[in-house]
């Protein structure tokens, strides 16, 4: 894949970097480029393409700004096919919510509808094994309270196990994309900070302590109430 | 969004000098974080290249390949002439369905994966469409319904109504945030991945007929028997999905 170029057709009239993309786009969602395949050659897409080297350039530039193509410089460089990271969705979604007039009301209880269908995963499908991570990431957070080292990564990395307990791929990358651009933090106007970070670190413990015991209302209301804590959501 | 001849140019002092790294890159970030948080609003005219470049200590080459990267991303358009220049822009439909697609297609993720994926954001939004509904959205998605009992008639049922019907009873939550994420499971590349554009032709009409229950159940506020029928819609279309896919991988085994 990485030295031939016959899979492409050159490209005739409108914007030809735009067009590029597309066929490489096209080529990655049929399956024909995969994450890990390297890009012929600016030399060589230039002349499949019958385009100069600069508009391949600026496709590539465009499909690495849609993190889909990574380059790497270097004797083993060029251009590489990625699949995104959860970040990209991400930062779509939050690209979308900024331009909208969205009121923190509404972000935080998307992110309670995403949080309880997590939930409702995990209470038919946690492991031991998936207990137990998440009883260790309470743990440190306890631990850190104790020891006013707290980082917040701590609750984000809580409800990632928890999304990670649903075993499905999808799930938690879905998961991982949307966790960002759906933060409470920012909503949670009406705590001290402080506050907010002794009362997660318990809120999580009392989650993880409901969901042992797949007690599926208490673990419920459980999330609720975490969520909620602080908005004006009731 | 206001008309262009009304909107601010933007005023530069929110952005910082860049020290760091790739510079183009560091520009997106500010752009994007201005964007982010309100600062820059859709319409609103970016600083000129001349500006950017003094503000934020880099070439006009860094500048120009920023915004030309903002462009390529749906967030900025550059207008030529003599009113031109870079703008904020509202991206485009689909804008989240596209990075979804990506994101599921370009990995190995299951059909079945994505469905129950979709699921938490449309059996969440029922107990909110119960409680907000308004009879203008009954309507609406009657309407939808009348549309699919006539297309099923004449045989040409497309599924595209299916997704029709489930965007607009999520709409019907009165939650953009929501709405926006079941519309971005609803985007033809996850559909064509889920495969669902083979099996409508089945679930067209039990499909159709699940539909009218839903608004029926949902005209009368009625949480449990919404998510029930909801639940075993699209859970219909997942077992099915599971059972072609066991098939498939049985076959090639």
């Amino acid at each position: 894949m990485s030295s031939d170029a016959s899979f492409l057709t050159p490209v005739a009239g409108g914007r030809a970097s735009q067009q590029i993309v597309d066929q490489i786009v096209e080529l990655l969602r049929t399956g024909e480029l995969k994450a890990g395949h390297r890009l012929p050659s600016e030399r060589q897409l230039a002349e499949a393409f019958g385009v100069s080297r600069v508009t391949v350039r600026d496709a590539i530039r465009i499909l690495q700004a849609r993190g889909l193509m990574e380059v790497k410089v270097g004797v083993s460089g060029g251009a590489f096919v990625t699949a995104p990271t959860a970040d990209v969705l991400g930062e779509r979604l939050s690209d979308v919510l900024a331009m909208s007039d969205i009121s923190p009301e509404e972000v935080a209880e998307a992110r309670l509808v995403m949080e309880l269908g997590i939930l409702d995963l995990a209470l038919k499908r946690a492991t031991d094994d998936d207990l137990a991570a998440l009883g260790d990431i309470c743990e440190q957070a306890e631990q850190a309270m104790v020891d006013d080292s707290y980082d917040p990564q701590l609750a984000s990395d809580f409800h990632a196990r928890l999304a990670a307990a649903s075993q499905n791929w999808a799930v938690t990358q879905v998961a991982e994309s949307f966790r960002g651009p759906l933060r409470m933090a920012a909503l949670r106007e009406r705590e001290p900070v402080d506050d907010a970070h002794q009362r997660t670190v318990e809120d999580h413990r009392v989650v993880l302590e409901a969901l042992t015991e797949r007690d599926r209302d208490a673990a419920r209301a459980a999330m609720v109430r975490h969520l909620t804590r602080g908005t004006s959501l009731t | 969004m206001a008309a262009t001849s009304s909107n601010q140019k933007a005023d530069t002092g929110m952005f910082r000098p860049v020290n760091v790294g790739r510079a183009s890159e560091d520009v997106v970030r500010q752009i994007k974080g201005a964007i982010h948080s309100g600062q820059l609003r859709p319409g609103d005219a970016l600083p000129s290249e001349r500006e950017l470049t003094g503000r934020l200590g880099v070439s006009r080459v860094t500048v120009r390949d920023a915004l030309r990267t903002l462009e390529a991303t749906g967030l900025v358009q550059i207008r030529v002439g003599a009113r031109g220049g870079a703008f904020v822009t509202a991206p485009a439909p689909g804008y989240v369905g596209e990075g979804l697609a990506n994101m599921l297609l370009l990995s190995s993720t299951s059909p079945e994966d994505v469905t129950e994926a979709r699921m938490i954001f449309e059996l969440g939004a029922i107990p909110l469409v119960c409680e907000r509904r308004t009879d203008e959205d009954l309507a609406e998605l009657e309407a939808i319904c009348a549309r699919a009992d006539a297309a099923l008639k004449q045989g040409d049922f497309d599924v595209r109504l299916s997704a029709e019907f489930h965007i607009r009873l999520a709409a019907s939550a009165h939650n953009t945030a929501i709405a926006l994420i079941v519309d971005s499971f609803q985007g033809p590349l996850l559909m064509s991945l889920a495969r669902a554009r083979d099996v409508a032709p089945t679930m067209g009409k039990q499909g159709a007929r699940e539909h009218h229950k839903l608004v029926e159940a949902i005209r009368k506020r009625d949480v449990d028997a919404a998510h029930a029928l909801m639940e075993r819609h699209l859970g219909r279309t997942a077992a099915r999905l599971h059972r072609r896919g066991s098939a498939a991988r049985g076959a090639a085994e």
